[in-house]
């Protein structure tokens, strides 16, 4: 797969304002250390892909991000604000930031469109015939305007995961953070997932995405991470990334990845 | 030996007041005690070390004790602290506090059914604990505990049988009462018997809708959960 030119970082002026820094950010699960000095930034507009061997940390690190992990060491900044025990802050930062799952995580007893408006609703204020407008104006985003009535259970998975997508987007975040959003999908419909996450990106959308899609990435990213035992190995733009790995490690897991 | 229907005929108003008490004690206290079950479950749960550990002690208590040991330390042994509650209100209030007990575990296993990823996406969308809690995390609740909420329910109503030792003038009390006069042990037993079924297998029913209503689906062989 090639890079696509209207994707790619080095047509794109990168708009400078940092979005999410990370600062010598420590986690352990009791005497595990899972992961370790991590450092990095977000750009407002900027997408990054994190990639890595399972159990190297990509997860728990953008979970942190949203605190539905604690770190114990180091600094996270969201647009200027502090990630602290301070439940006003966790509130604020979890409405601006939208994150989809691995399991999509969808309210099973509600309808999609139930789906979409509680949180614009409770959180944002809006009157319901607000929302629903919000709400419907994202599910013709993802493509599925017609099954706002059904429940959850009765879409298949990559509707599922589209109206996960949807339900974060009511929210107007300023990034979305997605946490291996097709791992859990069948591979017919992994492609609808990725042309509604790469649509997101062409709209501007500040994307952190743990993935195993490299495709996406490479088509996508302005810059991918590598992970791997809770460290930060590798860092790169896509084309450098791929063609040109640094660390031994990354080499070793791109070889694995593309041998098949 | 013959049974003797006009013991129970002559008695029925006895056995009445008896039947409204045991469902006036049981009315009152299931609905406290599965309030009580919200409280010490939620406590249970909480971040809060000095919250939790209180929740345990209490579920601990009253899970570990026969019931009658309970309602006689309240009617006997707090007199001595210089409270002293009529047999009534100790039925009242023991049957509450023990339902509570199993209520709380009750919801901590149902609560602990529904997916982390639930708390996950209610968490990353802002919403508050308390609202997600209502309208996310409980929602999905009900087809868990009704079922063993249902048998907790029915045990309080069958155990609120031992309140006729403290002079609760509830069914069995009743039923003493009527074979102290008749000496007709059969007949009043087995009479109270059927009526404590009868209790219980139209409060069945009645939990039945409610599962129905909460998401399962009555077949043939009974409700299976969705």
């Amino acid at each position: 797969m090639q890079t696509t030119e209207e994707y790619n970082v080095a047509s794109r002026e990168l708009n400078q304002e940092v979005l999410i820094e990370i600062r010598n950010m420590n986690k352990w699960y009791s005497d595990f250390q899972v992961l370790t000095d991590i450092n990095f930034s977000v750009y407002t507009g900027e997408r990054v892909v994190i990639c890595g061997p399972s159990g190297s940390g990509k997860s728990t690190l953008i979970r942190c991000i949203n605190r539905l992990e604690e770190h114990q060491q180091g600094d996270i900044v969201f647009d200027g604000i502090a990630l602290t025990d301070e439940l006003k802050n966790i509130d604020k930062i979890r409405s601006e930031i939208g994150m989809c799952f691995q399991q999509f995580n969808l309210f099973p007893h509600l309808t999609v469109m139930e789906n979409l408006v509680l949180a614009p609703m409770s959180v944002r204020n809006l009157s319901r015939a607000e929302a629903e407008t919000l709400g419907s104006h994202f599910l013709e985003k993802v493509k599925i305007p017609d099954q706002a009535a059904k429940y959850p259970s009765q879409l298949s998975g990559g509707q599922q995961q589209r109206v996960a997508i949807a339900r974060a987007l009511c929210m107007q975040p300023r990034v979305m953070l997605f946490d291996e959003p097709t791992s859990a999908l069948d591979p017919e419909m992994i492609a609808e997932v990725l042309d509604t996450m790469e649509e997101l990106a062409a709209d501007g959308m500040t994307m952190l995405c743990v993935t195993h899609e490299m495709g996406f990435a490479r088509k996508v990213a302005d810059r991918v991470i590598f992970m791997d035992a809770g460290q930060i190995i590798e860092e790169n733009d896509p084309v450098n990334f791929f063609d040109n790995p640094q660390n031994a490690r990354t080499q070793q897991f791109l070889k694995q990845i593309f041998e098949h | 030996m013959t049974f003797d229907y006009m013991a129970i005929w002559d008695n029925r108003d006895i056995l009445i007041d008896g039947v409204l008490t045991t469902l006036l004690v049981s009315t009152i206290a299931i609905p406290i005690g599965i309030f009580i079950g919200i409280v010490i479950c939620m406590m249970r749960i909480s971040d809060n070390r000095m919250l939790r550990w209180s929740s345990i002690v209490y579920i601990e208590f009253l899970r570990n004790i026969p019931f009658l040991i309970l309602i006689f330390l309240v009617f006997y042994a707090l007199p001595f602290y210089g409270l002293r509650l009529s047999g009534l209100t100790t039925g009242f209030i023991c049957l509450s506090i023990y339902g509570g007990a199993y209520f709380a575990e009750i919801f901590r296993g149902g609560i602990q059914s529904v997916s982390k990823g639930q708390f996950d996406a209610s968490k990353a969308l802002g919403l508050k604990y308390g609202f997600y809690m209502r309208r996310v995390i409980f929602p999905q609740l009900y087809k868990y505990i009704i079922p063993p909420g249902t048998n907790i329910a029915l045990t309080m109503i069958k155990e609120s049988s031992l309140l006729s030792m403290i002079t609760v003038a509830e069914l069995t009390y009743a039923a003493h009462d009527v074979n102290g006069r008749t000496f007709t042990p059969v007949e009043t037993f087995a009479t109270i018997a059927l009526l404590y079924w009868l209790i219980s297998t139209v409060f069945l029913k009645l939990t039945h809708l409610l599962q129905v209503k909460f998401g399962a689906e009555d077949t043939q062989d009974g409700l299976t959960v969705r």
